[in-house]
């Protein structure tokens, strides 16, 4: 894993910056799932081979 | 002959095609249950009686004539309505699409037509497909057949509820995480993700292009294998469609299973995740099964549960939101409150995030097709539990409950949900069978083979046949 941190993602800065409107009722639920986001984001940050880059949209060439 | 709900479309294909059975019959009599207890179940959206016995009275016309087309000619069937329809309301269950009336069919409505369905109407699904058991949309969620008060999972929950009621022979659901499997898994019912590629998703209303699944829904595997053969086609206008060689589904079925590998991917069920115990002896029982058809059982491993999930699940919401972003900005009062949250989630994911899980998700097919080396199809869980009582379902996507579906939308492998058993209080037990990128149609067999060697489809929902039994 690698030791970038990721900035914490400001909730209700990122709703303002999108344009989406939330009750208070949403907001506390959406920051769980904002949370669960992240710690499915810090276990896939690792270092790769360039052979795992997902080129596939790329393969312009016919069998 | 048993009732004519009972019958399934490998049943009643050889009598439509003797004539011995006719399609305006056979649709009035759906109709009809329809009419009679789909109030209780809520499994329609919107039922299409007068063009369902038209195209019925054409049907038999046809077959009189010696036009007979194959299995699915004359077999009256249901579309989870984010199925595009010519000419009828496709609503995606939201006030959003309340009014939304596609000029074209969905490729897949076209399929199905031109092999003589009958459209019986369209049916309940979670907003969008990603909303969840919801009580603040235009129309009621599905419930349960095997327990009114109970779930019948999602989003595809009308497609599992009306088959398992015995209100349409054959339906169609979506899948991006297990939008078909965890309904037929409640509902008691087959229901298969096709590989990726296999089924066109044109005209279907999108949620995330690249785990986006469309597939069948029927009482046997062996009727979902009837679906497969006319479903599968390449579609040049999906860009996701796949030009392969199509399998003969149904025929494969009659090569029976002896010598099949099974890998169990135990780590999911016996330490990634909770499970209940019901479920896992269904499945300890159907591997007894397998053996005695002369199977080899052995078990395998893959990454965990949740490197499936976090990868899905940073890729689903990113794409879901890119899709929703203007309307959900625009009109957020549109969307039910679980639909709204879900999609809205995808603001959340960084642009590096869903490069990162793009990348893992290329290791992750690479690491499954490994396996496959070794074993022909995978057994695993299709639901850590039974269905629990309507509106009890809590956050299924929180990552605190990892799912065993979506590792197989992450890989596009074709996995079926077949149903194992029933647990002490009567509700459904399931497990799935996933095979090699275009093994269609051996997951198929092999589903079917078990079907057929366990009586699990005998066995109606009581209230139903009850009802039923009563009426006449």
């Amino acid at each position: 894993m690698t030791d970038t941190p990721a900035t914490p993602i400001p909730i209700e800065a990122k709703l303002a910056e999108y344009g989406l409107r939330v009750g208070p009722e949403t907001l506390e639920s959406l920051k769980g799932s904002v949370a669960d986001l992240e710690a499915a984001a810090r276990t896939i940050r690792v270092r790769r081979s360039y052979l795992q880059e997902p080129v596939h949209a790329l393969r312009l060439w016919t069998k | 002959m048993s009732a004519l709900y009972d019958l399934t479309i490998a049943e009643a294909a050889p009598l439509l095609k003797a004539k011995t059975l006719s399609p305006v019959e056979l649709t009035a009599s759906y109709l009809s249950r329809i009419e009679a207890f789909d109030g209780q179940l809520n499994a329609y959206l919107r039922v299409l009686p007068e063009q369902a016995m038209a195209a019925a009275r054409k049907a038999e016309g046809e077959i009189m004539k010696g036009g007979y087309k194959g299995p699915l000619h004359g077999v009256p069937i249901g579309l989870k309505d984010i199925y595009n329809t010519k000419g009828i309301a496709t609503t995606g269950h939201s006030a959003l699409y309340k009014d939304h009336v596609p000029e074209e069919d969905a490729t897949t409505t076209r399929l199905l037509a031109e092999a003589g369905t009958i459209l019986l109407g369209k049916l309940s699904t979670w907003e969008f497909a990603i909303g969840g058991t919801s009580f603040d949309l235009p129309w009621p969620p599905a419930k349960n057949p095997w327990n009114l008060a109970h779930d019948p999972a999602g989003s595809s929950s009308g497609s599992g509820a009306a088959i398992a009621a015995g209100l349409a022979m054959g339906s169609m659901g979506t899948d991006t995480g297990g939008s078909i499997r965890g309904p037929a898994a409640w509902c008691g019912i087959s229901g298969l993700k096709p590989t990726y590629g296999l089924v066109s998703r044109r005209g279907i209303l999108p949620l995330s292009f690249s785990l986006d699944h469309g597939g069948p829904m029927c009482w046997t595997s062996e009727d979902c294998a009837l679906m497969m053969d006319v479903l599968a086609q390449h579609d040049p206008l999906d860009p996701g469609s796949a030009d392969v060689a199509k399998p003969d589904f149904a025929g494969s079925l009659q090569k029976g299973v002896k010598g099949l590998r099974i890998g169990v991917v135990r780590h999911f069920f016996e330490s990634d995740a909770e499970i209940d115990p019901e479920i896992k002896s269904g499945i300890e029982a159907a591997l007894v099964t397998f053996r005695e058809l002369g199977c080899g059982v052995v078990d395998v491993t893959l990454s965990p549960l949740s490197a499936y999930g976090d990868a899905a699940t940073l890729i689903s919401r990113s794409e879901a939101f890119a899709f929703h972003e203007e309307t959900l900005k625009a009109t957020p009062e549109l969307y039910g409150e679980l639909a709204r949250q879900r999609i809205m989630m995808g603001a959340f994911v960084r642009a590096c995030d869903y490069v990162n899980a793009l990348r893992e998700r290329g290791r992750l097919i690479a690491e499954i097709a490994t396996v496959f080396e070794t074993v022909d199809v995978l057994i695993c869980p299709t639901m850590p539990g039974v269905a629990p009582k309507l509106g009890d379902l809590g956050n299924m996507m929180s990552r605190s409950r990892p799912s065993f579906t979506r590792v197989f939308n992450l890989t596009g492998s074709p996995a079926l949900s077949v149903c194992s058993g029933f647990s002490a209080a009567g509700l459904p037990l399931a497990m799935q069978i996933v095979g090699r990128p275009f093994q269609d149609d051996l997951v198929l067999r092999v589903g079917s083979a078990f079907e057929k060697a366990t009586a699990f489809r005998d066995l109606r929902p009581a209230q139903w046949a009850q009802q039923a039994l009563a009426a006449e």
